[in-house]
């Protein structure tokens, strides 16, 4: 199993913009839901296979995290990447809409012992975040279960800060059909071109895009 | 439930984006525009209007 992952950073969102995409594949933010509500006390083991601590690296860096950022996980699953950024930042939110590998995420941070991580339950496509409250918005591997990644790409725009920076780490376009049934993905990755795009419907100042290799 | 402030500070209602205010005895966040009140299970704010208490 090698696919690609990339990760895209982008600087300085301004405000969001809705936007409207369409959707591949037959599953729905629900069956998205159910899938991972389903696999939550395998999926450390599970996502293993995909990616690692090279993403969590990543993220720190292309979203300039440093120990004085409020960041946010969106879609924090176990809360790999919360409990991988707890130590380099001031405070992360994780943010998920399974209450199932939120329950597992509570018991990793609890062995962290990470008290600057604050769990949320919540849809990712309608953050119960005020506006320009977080200074990084961070989603690994999380754009391909969106059924509408531009909205999701906006909603995070919206709530990080003028100056601040949203990062990225997803998959590379790819042809593995048998994703959608066993990972409840909904698009097969994405190419540049259809990142370009989602981050150009959220008006941001800018952004990039880097190979993280294969994994 | 135990939500330190810099919580408070970012969440917001998912209806109505207004701020949310700690209700510990009820182990609720009740919002302060439409009133709609979330629970907090095991620390963790549901923050979905299907699950608010109507006011």
């Amino acid at each position: 199993m090698t696919i690609p992952l990339n990760v895209a950073r982008l600087d300085h969102p301004r405000f969001s913009a809705a936007a409207a995409g369409a959707r591949l594949g037959g599953v729905d933010s629900r069956g998205v839901r159910a899938f991972f509500e389903q696999v939550s006390a395998q999926w450390d083991d599970m996502r293993s296979s995909f990616y690692n601590e090279d993403v969590i690296d990543a993220l720190a860096e292309h979203g300039r995290v440093t120990a004085a950022s409020r960041v946010v996980d969106v879609g924090t699953g176990t809360g790999f990447v919360a409990a991988g950024l707890a130590g380099r930042a001031g405070t992360v939110t994780g943010i998920d809409n399974s209450p199932a590998m939120l329950a597992v995420a509570a018991r990793n941070l609890a062995a962290l012992d990470a008290g600057n991580v604050q769990l949320v339950q919540g849809e990712l496509e309608r953050l119960p975040f005020a506006d320009g409250s977080v200074d990084v918005a961070v989603a690994n591997m999380v754009l391909h279960h969106a059924p509408d990644p531009g909205r999701m790409l906006g909603e995070m725009a919206r709530v990080v800060r003028p100056g601040g920076m949203i990062a990225v780490t997803d998959e590379v376009e790819h042809p593995y059909e048998w994703m959608r049934a066993e990972q409840a993905d909904v698009w097969l990755g994405f190419t540049p071109a259809q990142v370009e795009g989602y981050f150009g419907q959220s008006r941001l100042a800018g952004y990039g895009y880097a190979s993280l290799g294969t994994q | 439930m135990e939500l330190e402030d810099w919580v408070l500070d970012i969440i917001v209602c998912p209806k109505c984006r207004a701020s949310l205010r700690a209700e510990d005895a009820a182990s609720e966040l009740v919002c302060t525009g439409c009133g709609l009140a979330y629970p907090v299970r095991d620390n963790i704010p549901v923050l979905l209007v299907e699950e608010a208490r109507k006011p």
